[in-house]
């Protein structure tokens, strides 16, 4: 059989072809190594950054001492350390003042049972016994679609010193079989 | 240590309720488990600024080691590797954990790699070689592979994949990259070896997939350069037909059909292949030519009349016919591809040489026509990026997540300046560079909200230095201010309202009417040598940090402005040589016409 010449065309794609088979990195490939104009712009952005987050954190604590001083900032803080247990919402009020509602998005609900805790509110109070009410709504990740959502409801004291207050509400689980139900939780600053 | 800490708490939290202490910075500090929470949310902008915080409201103390760790992942997540190296050296020459540190260099290692700072990241893999632990030598082998693969040194590459022997850990990713490094180190058995078992995996994932068809791909492709059609053809008949190799894939397989020189290569025997006949699960291209599928015209289904061809060869028919298979499908698909437009000549140019000229010459017309639409539409989002609504629309899409360098563009928006953009998404320079500019933009995003949060701060503070108030009277001021607030009155309201809210439940406000109407007493005071010379109080702090606000801004502009050309810069060099191979595709169409009339007008047989 006479065979068609290669084609210039069919040349240069062979060429570009086998020149872009480089390696496979998970999840894209490997560069071909070149002048990277963005490596300059990446080290005047690093200072950048540092004095941004420098400021953000300073103004942070300058608006805390003003807005929020030692001996009357309480914090807020939820956590659900069980895995798969989505939050939907959380409803908190302190003293019988104006509830404050949060409402989760998929991504939040997600990284609360994974790991750490989310700073919820943060308010005024001061030095004495406080009330607290929680109300949660959460479901499980691998819950029948139709079956009734998890709730729970809080009602707690917690005591605020002349320090700064850090409370924690938990929807954990007792024992391992148990239910998951809200649970309060004070934090103090070791001296 | 989390663990730990986790275990602590959970047996606190079932307990009682009476507080528990905490140290500083530790796992058990509420702040650092909320950066935690901030981490996973990827707002590492939030959890860096958190963390900073907590060391600057104790400057005098050394933080425990957890607390460092999350500090330099997370500013090093944000694109600070300048404060996270500092961290990971000082973690490097005081830890013991080799584990915590072999990731923490692992991961240190990685960022200069994606930022392109080759020679640094094979620096520090070298020297964590003979100290990683046993459990992270696949990571290690990775990463330096890569590395190493980056900078053209295949046959290192090769020694790094291959010793110690991990070859049952290792991802197939991994493999597919020892198959290249092999081929590109002379290793040429070897890699085709490695590649064929690469590709013929039973992945189920998207991404295995795409790693199986892009081995068989580049395998495919080996065989075609060295004129080996036969051994190319039930390596490209692998390859789906739907997926981000199949226009190339059918490019190749047509090509294949006409120079089918060569056998099929026998797949090698490798002690630990495992991997059977490539799955059934997906279509793959081989099933275009599945038995039976010829007998229909594939003529008819090219668009071609019945032609006679000049060749009477029959064998060159069949080939023809099949060759037709892969290109026609081909020809039907989004001309965007150069395989798609480089299938819009092939079919004519095999027409032509065979001898079907008229019915070359209608195809050669329609390429045409395609290949001068593409040229408009590349000239259009070459005008779109000159504007700069490029880097504007593909930022949009999720502009609001917080950074930074774990951030990756996965697809492009659907807009005329983008349609072009695709070959870009794997490009490394290009994706850092729109990196730096994601994070530019949400610096200066954030610097004007904080500069708005400084001005609301101080009218809050203006609200503090009057007169004193009854609690009566702050009651009533709250509930003014919440009415005001919920309408949406004042931008500045809310700063108000918390510090109205505040004294009323600080316990000293009636005492401090007292003080405020009794007589003022004459003050004699003696300030002490040290004192400052002048009161450094909140309100002068929102000052100072207000001036360094807006000496911040000016550079963020230019540096937004530099990232934009950068990024336009890499993208118009990426349409340009599109621009030139679409210009390329056309002259050769055109000469092809004129080559046919040529021809006809001066009556010389085909």
């Amino acid at each position: 059989m006479n065979l068609p010449n290669p084609n210039p065309v069919r040349r240069v794609l062979l060429t570009m072809l086998l020149a872009a088979s480089a390696a496979h990195a998970a999840p894209q490939s490997i560069p071909i190594p070149t002048v990277d104009p963005a490596q300059q712009l990446d080290q005047n952005l690093q200072n950048l950054k540092e004095e941004a987050i420098n400021i953000k954190a300073e103004l942070q604590t300058t608006e805390q001492t003003l807005l929020y001083p030692d001996l009357t900032r309480v914090i807020i803080y939820f956590g659900v350390p069980v895995s798969g247990l989505l939050v939907q919402s959380i409803t908190v009020s302190v003293d019988g003042g104006k509830p404050f509602e949060y409402k989760y998005i998929n991504a939040e609900s997600i990284a609360l049972q994974r790991r750490g805790i989310q700073p919820l509110v943060k308010l005024n109070a001061g030095p004495g016994k406080h009330q607290i009410r929680a109300d949660v709504v959460a479901q499980f990740a691998d819950a029948q679609a139709g079956a009734p959502p998890l709730t729970d409801h809080l009602e707690a004291s917690f005591t605020k010193a002349r320090e700064p207050a850090n409370v924690e509400l938990s929807l954990s689980r007792r024992s391992v079989v148990a239910r998951p139900a809200l649970e309060l939780h004070e934090w103090v600053a070791s001296k | 240590m989390k663990q730990l800490a986790l275990l602590i708490l959970g047996c606190v939290c079932g307990a009682a309720s009476a507080a528990d202490s905490y140290t500083i910075g530790s796992d058990l500090d509420p702040r650092v488990r909320a950066t935690d929470y901030m981490a996973e949310n990827r707002r590492f902008l939030a959890a860096s600024t958190a963390l900073i915080q907590i060391q600057k409201e104790s400057p005098q103390s050394t933080l425990p080691t957890e607390y460092y760790q999350r500090l330099a992942d997370d500013t090093l997540n944000f694109g600070m590797q300048k404060r996270a190296e500092m961290i990971y050296r000082e973690e490097a020459a005081n830890g013991k954990d080799p584990l915590v540190l072999g990731r923490a260099r692992l991961r240190r290692a990685e960022f200069l790699y994606e930022r392109n700072f080759l020679p640094e990241a094979t620096a520090e893999l070298t020297a964590l070689r003979s100290q990683i632990p046993a459990q992270l030598m696949v990571n290690w082998q990775d990463q330096m592979s890569r590395v190493l693969m980056a900078q053209d040194r295949y046959a290192d590459a090769v020694q790094v994949l291959t010793k110690p022997d991990t070859a049952s850990d290792q991802p197939g990713y991994m493999r597919y990259n020892l198959g290249i490094a092999l081929l590109k180190s002379d290793h040429v058995d070897e890699g085709i070896n490695v590649l064929d078992r690469v590709g013929t995996r039973k992945p189920t994932d998207s991404e295995g997939l795409a790693l199986k068809d892009k081995a068989n791909l580049v395998l495919g492709y080996y065989w075609l350069k060295r004129q080996q059609g036969g051994s190319a053809i039930p390596i490209l008949d692998r390859i789906r037909q739907t997926g981000p190799f199949s226009n190339r894939a059918l490019l190749g397989l047509g090509w294949a059909y006409l120079s089918v020189q060569g056998d099929k290569q026998k797949r090698s025997q490798v002690a630990d292949d495992t991997s059977g006949p490539a799955s059934g699960q997906f279509s793959s291209i081989g099933a275009l030519l599945r038995p039976g599928f010829l007998d229909s015209d594939i003529y008819k289904r090219a668009g071609l009349k019945p032609f006679q061809l000049a060749s009477s060869d029959p064998t060159q028919e069949a080939a023809l016919k099949k060759a037709l298979v892969p290109w026609v499908e081909l020809v039907g698909r989004d001309p965007i591809d150069p395989a798609v437009q480089e299938g819009l000549l092939a079919i004519p140019y095999v027409l032509d040489k065979l001898g079907a000229h008229v019915e070359a010459q209608q195809y050669y017309e329609k390429a045409i026509t395609a290949l001068e639409q593409t040229r408009v539409n590349l000239d259009q989002a070459i005008l779109s990026i000159r504007y700069g609504r490029m880097v504007d629309t593909i930022i949009s899409r999720n502009g609001d997540a917080d950074s930074g360098w774990t951030w990756k563009l996965k697809d492009l928006p659907d807009a005329p300046e983008t349609f072009y953009l695709q070959t870009l998404i794997a490009d490394h320079p290009f994706q850092e560079a729109l990196k730096s500019f994601r994070d530019i933009r949400l610096l200066i995003r954030d610097t004007d909200a904080e500069r708005q949060r400084i001005l609301d701060l101080q009218a809050a503070y203006d609200v503090r230095t009057k007169q004193p108030v009854s609690q009566k009277e702050l009651q009533q001021r709250i509930g003014t201010l919440s009415s005001d607030a919920n309408l949406g009155y004042q931008p500045d309201i809310k700063p108000q309202l918390q510090m109205a809210q505040m004294l009323v439940a600080a316990p000293y406000e009636d005492k401090a009417k007292e003080a405020a109407e009794a007589p003022a007493p004459p003050i004699k005071l003696q300030l002490p040598s040290n004192a400052p010379s002048k009161f450094d109080g909140p309100y002068e702090q929102l000052n100072a940090l207000k001036i360094r606000l807006d000496a911040l801004s000016p550079k963020l502009k230019v540096a937004e402005d530099a990232g934009a050309k950068t990024l336009q810069k890499i993208a118009l060099n990426d349409l340009d040589a599109q621009r030139k191979l679409n210009e390329k595709y056309l002259v050769e169409a055109r000469f092809a016409i004129a080559r046919i009339y040529d021809r006809a007008s001066h009556g010389v047989a085909p």
